[in-house]
This record gives structure tokens, sequence and C-alpha cells, in this order.
């Protein structure tokens, strides 16, 4: 379960996120909604440990991400919005050594970069340079790397970013698997993406909570196209 | 310790898949080789030449150690003055800058495993080309008659070595503070560089600043040792300018994060 609590923060005078407080139950997945600029990726990385909040807190599965920054990180898989990748590396070697500093065990990191290599489809370039690898095969190596460590909760910005509708929907159906015993944060700006993949809607802008509620209770009722302009740009945009 | 040597294996690898390594050691061992070779003919002369000229006294001074050794290290010293900035400039700038630093601090490890990793790293690389340059005292053992001695040789050595450390603590600081490999690399050089100068006033100032200056130099304490003067004073100087430098590094990678 992640809860968030009051969180801030300022970049000099500006606030890019502005007292967000939610609560994610463990095993769903949240659509992390909001125009660019909304505050989505500062949140995100402020749960991913990147950075420090600069008030107002985040527990993960009951540890907070300031004081116990260390332990967190083993329990947390994240895609930043550009993969992290060394372009130097290949497939194989690169997921190793991620499984290396992640903590993984050692005598577990072969198992364990086969299953996630299967999963994401990347048994055909696992000898390839990553330099040389297309953009939809990148992404899959990016989110091969989030979830080598089986993390309990998954951060994934934008993951279907640049990629063909083949590879969204392949990238959507590899979320849905994944979800079950992990929690998922999402970010992305495709609507229809999220009606089919996400429990729960959470709206930013301005990095200030608008709107957050679960999908069934949105289904039926709201448009979320209509929901997303109203809460964003006040319902008269477009 | 563990996840130091991960890293440090993950950037040692990546000197050799790239064209540096082997571009660093290679021109390392050309110019070394460059300078030995002079020397050593210089010294060839000298001898000839006293031996010609009959005098005895000044032939029973001239030794392998203070005509060629010395002068050798003088020069591998200003090499790794050039190279080591070059070797330490994409440690960080490019983790920075292919966003890669991402992964590094979300995963579980302590800012100083990392800055720790990667100054490792470059230690063992620069254990690497020091390793090459030990082809010339080997040559000087087997041809030298009378071979030089191997004391001044081993702590010159161990000087080279721990004057590169220093190098390397300043470039990888040189590194953290851009995204840019270049300018890591004007940084890092300018910085060695004055280090490496900074005593020039020092006769002309005098005094205790004069003091100073000689004592920061990083050239003015590797004298010593390489002719076999080990003083304690220049140990705690070597280990006391690198962990400055690796400790800034660790405060500017932290405000980074924080940014």
């Amino acid at each position: 379960m992640i809860r968030v609590n009051n969180l801030c923060k300022y970049y000099g005078d500006v606030a890019a996120v502005d007292h967000l407080s939610f609560t994610i139950e463990k095993g769903r997945i949240l659509g992390f909604l909001g125009p660019n600029g909304a505050g989505k990726t500062t949140t995100m990385r402020m749960m991913s440990c990147f950075m420090p909040p600069s008030s107002g807190s985040v527990s993960i599965n009951g540890m907070d991400i300031a004081t116990q920054s260390i332990m967190v990180r083993k329990f947390i898989g994240y895609l930043p919005e550009n993969p992290p990748l060394y372009t130097d590396m290949r497939v194989d070697e690169y997921l190793e050594f991620v499984a290396g500093i992640k903590g993984v065990q050692q005598d577990r990191i072969p198992k364990q970069a086969a299953s996630v290599k299967a999963r994401c489809g990347l048994d055909d370039v696992s000898r390839k340079l990553i330099g040389t690898l297309s953009k939809g095969y990148r992404q899959r190596v990016g989110i091969a790397q989030s979830i080598i460590n089986d993390p309990e909760v998954l951060i994934l910005d934008e993951p279907t970013i640049g990629l063909d509708p083949k590879q969204i929907a392949e990238i959507r159906t590899l979320i849905k698997s994944l979800a079950g015993e992990r929690t998922v944060i999402l970010s992305t700006h495709i609507l229809p993406e999220v009606s089919l993949i996400c429990d729960d809607i959470l709206i930013i802008n301005k990095g200030k909570m608008m709107f957050m509620d679960s999908m069934d209770n949105i289904r039926g009722k709201h448009d979320l196209e209509q929901l997303f302009l109203k809460y964003t740009y006040g319902g008269n945009a477009g | 310790m563990k996840n130091i040597w991960k890293i440090a294996l993950k950037e040692l690898k990546s000197y050799f898949v790239s064209p540096i390594g082997y571009v660093v050691l290679s021109l390392f061992s050309v110019l070394s080789g460059w300078f030995f070779f002079n020397h050593a003919q210089r010294f060839n002369s000298l001898v000839t030449f006293y031996m010609m000229s009959r005098q005895p006294e000044t032939l029973n001074q001239l030794n392998l150690n203070t005509f060629v050794i010395v002068p050798m290290f003088q020069e591998l010293l200003m090499l790794l003055n050039v190279f080591l900035p070059a070797v330490t400039m994409r440690l960080i700038a490019e983790e920075k800058r292919q966003k890669t630093i991402e992964l590094l601090f979300t995963s579980p490890l302590y800012t100083s495993e990392i800055i720790l990793g990667k100054y490792l790293s470059v230690l063992l690389f620069l254990a690497m080309m020091l390793g090459l340059t030990a082809a010339y005292p080997v040559i000087l053992f087997v041809y030298g008659r009378p071979g030089p001695e191997i004391i001044p040789i081993i702590t010159g050595y161990a000087g080279l070595f721990m004057v590169g450390a220093c190098i390397a603590s300043v470039g990888l600081f040189a590194s953290s503070i851009t995204e840019n490999q270049i300018v890591a690399f004007a940084v890092g050089l300018s910085l060695s560089l004055l280090f490496y100068i900074i005593s020039m006033p020092a006769p002309a100032v005098g005094g205790i600043m004069g003091d100073i200056l000689n004592y920061l130099s990083l050239k003015g304490q590797f004298n010593g040792l390489a002719n076999a003067f080990i003083d304690t004073r220049v140990i705690v100087y070597y280990a006391s300018f690198s962990f400055t430098w690796l400790f800034i590094t660790h405060r500017v990678m932290e405000g980074f994060r924080v940014r």
C-alpha cells in the first residue's frame, strides 16, 4: 500500500507538486493523469526515491521514502520517462548489472533475467547492443529493468510514449499481467489506454490533486476525456 | 563493498567497450616510451663521452636512477595529468546526460558507493597504465651494467600511483558538475594542472606562504618519493587530497538530487 501525505516539491518559489495526498491499495493499477508540466514526473521521482520531497511524506508498505530510503528502493521498480539505458551494453549484460545493483541475490540473477526477458519479449535481442535497438525494444528493456527485482511497487512514467499501436497493445498486456501482486502507478496521456488498464484514476493539475476515483465508478457515468478536460482546463479547452 | 565493486566492474568494462581504454593505454605507452628512449639514449652518450675523456670520478656519478628513471617519472606524472582527466571525464557526466543516473539513484545504493565504485575503476585503470610502463625499468635491469637500484623505483611507482589517485579524484569531481564531457575534461585538466604547478611562485613568495604553496603542490610532494625518501606527511597529503575531492563530489551529487 502506498500512502502519500501532503507531498510538496518546490523549485525555487514555484510549487511543482502542491500538497498532494492520496492512497493506493495493494494490487491496484493507478492511472496518473495531467497535462504536461502538471507535476506527474516530479511526483513519481519522489516516490521512487530519486529526489527527496520539500515537505510531506510518502510511505510504501509502511516504510518512509525519506528515512528508510535504501530499504524502500529494494521494493520499487521505476521506469523514468527516458529509459535509463547504457547504450554500450548488451541487453543481457545490462539486465545482469541492474539486477546486481538492485540487490537481487547473485545466484538468482540468471533465472530472474531469463524470466523478465521472456516476459518482455527480449529473447531475440539479448545479445544485441542496446544502442542498436529500436525505440520499441528500448522501451521493453526499460520495463524489463524495472521489474527485474520483482518489485512490489512499479512506477512507470509514460511507458508507451513513442510506440506504434501494436507495441502499445503489447505493453498494455504486459502491464496488465504484471499487476495483481504488484501495485502499479502509471502516467500517460493516452486516455483510452487508461480506461483499459487502470483500476483507479488520479488527475492532477499545476501540482494539485483535482480528482480521484475508481474506474468502476467512472465507467458508464462519465466520459474520461470530458473528466480530464473539466479538471485540467476547466472544461472549455479543445 | 559489494556494490562498490559492481559499479567499478561496470565502468572498467565500459573503458574497453568504447575505444577510450585502448586509445589512452596505447598513446600513453607510445609517449612514455619516447621519453624513456630519449633518456636512455642521452645516458648512453654521457657514459661514452666520459669514458672517452677518461674522467672516472664523473663516470662513477652517472647512474640509471638519477639520469633515466627519475626524469622519466617526472614526465609520466605530466602525462597522467593529461590522460587521467580524459579517463574520468565521462564517469558521472555521461550518466547525467543519458539519464542513467536515475537508475543509480533509485537503486538501493548509497551515493558514496556510486562515487567510490567509479573512483575504484579509475584506480584500476591507472594501475594498468603504470603496469605498461614497468617494461622500461625491466629493460634497464636486463641491460644496465650496473643496473638501477630497485627501492627508488618502487617508491617512485607508489608515488605515481598516489598522484594519479589525486588527479583521478579531481577528475571525478569535474565530471560531477556537468553533463558535458568536454567541460569535465577541461575543468579536470585545469584543476589538476593547477595543483601540479601551484608551487611555482613559492621561491618568490617565500615565508609561510611559500611553504604552504610548496606543500600543496602535487609535483613537489612527488620529488621525494622518486628519490626514495618516504615521508608520512606526503602520504597524509595525498590521502587527504583525494578524500577532500571525493567528499566535494559527494556533496555535488547529493545536491543534484535535491534540485
